[in-house]
């Protein structure tokens, strides 16, 4: 089982309360990844290496990576961010299995080799409105 | 015109030459905001509900799309207090500079500085 840097428990026992319920149901996670060496490590072999392994993991516990991107800039606001992954997951449970994914220890290796810094936010599912 | 709280110059500089130019394209907007009183955007409030209809008025003026919007429960790794996510798609970055011109913006931005206590906006590729 591989740990996780900076992880707020009190999130992660939520999470596994509801991964424990008659209630799961897919959770979004919002991850803001600052980089060690900014953008430029986007085209580094330590970040072809993450993302296979984060390729790897979301394949074993059946999440997907719905858009990414980079960041340019905050018209509002400030915060150093590099690239921001919309994950979702198909329940509270596929993401609490990912410490005991077999690619576990490798995703959090290649990760510590490249993300300075990350936020992850749980939301919702895209909720779409529109508005008459 | 009206205009944006909290807002960094040197990025809007960016937004115009990239609006001026030939290489105007569409850009995504996601906007990370923290309101003053939590419990009346989670309830849905009146003045809540008031602010986010403008924010759809706007966004048809200029011919933008909120692709979707999310509640923020907490963070599983790291720091950051905000309350609600929004993803903004905009057909060009002219027409992201144009918000601040539409007609319901003076409305929408007044209710903002009521109801948003504070927001970043990441400017992103879309998708």
């Amino acid at each position: 089982m591989a740990e996780v840097p900076n992880i707020n428990p009190q999130a992660f026992d939520k999470v596994s309360e509801i991964a424990s319920s008659s209630d799961d149901r897919p959770v979004l996670m919002l991850n803001l990844n600052t980089y060690f060496h900014g953008q430029n490590t986007m085209s580094s072999d330590a970040y072809n290496d993450y993302n296979a392994a984060v390729d790897a993991i979301l394949r074993e516990v059946e999440g997907k990576i719905l858009w990414r991107s980079p960041v340019h800039g905050q018209p509002v606001g400030k915060q150093n961010v590099d690239e921001i992954l919309a994950i979702w997951y198909p329940s509270h449970q596929a993401f609490v299995n990912i410490k005991d994914a077999p690619s576990s220890a490798r995703f959090a290796e290649a990760k510590n080799r490249v993300v300075k810094h990350a936020i992850i936010h749980r939301s919702d599912p895209y909720t779409v409105e529109r508005i008459p | 015109m009206s205009t944006l709280p909290d807002t960094n110059e040197l990025e809007f500089a960016k937004i115009a030459e990239i609006a001026n130019s030939e290489n105007d394209r569409p850009v995504f907007m996601l906007n990370l905001n923290k309101y003053f009183d939590r419990s009346g955007f989670i309830n849905r409030d009146e003045k809540y509900d008031e602010y986010i209809k403008t924010v759809y008025a706007i966004l048809h003026e200029i011919g933008g799309k909120m692709l979707w919007r999310s509640p923020v429960h907490d963070q599983m790794v790291g720091e950051q207090d905000i309350d609600e996510i929004w993803a903004v798609w905009y057909p060009s970055h002219k027409a992201f500079l144009g918000l601040k011109d539409v007609p319901t913006a003076a409305k929408s931005f007044t209710l903002k500085r009521q109801i948003v206590e504070r927001a970043v906006i990441h400017r992103c590729d879309p998708y």
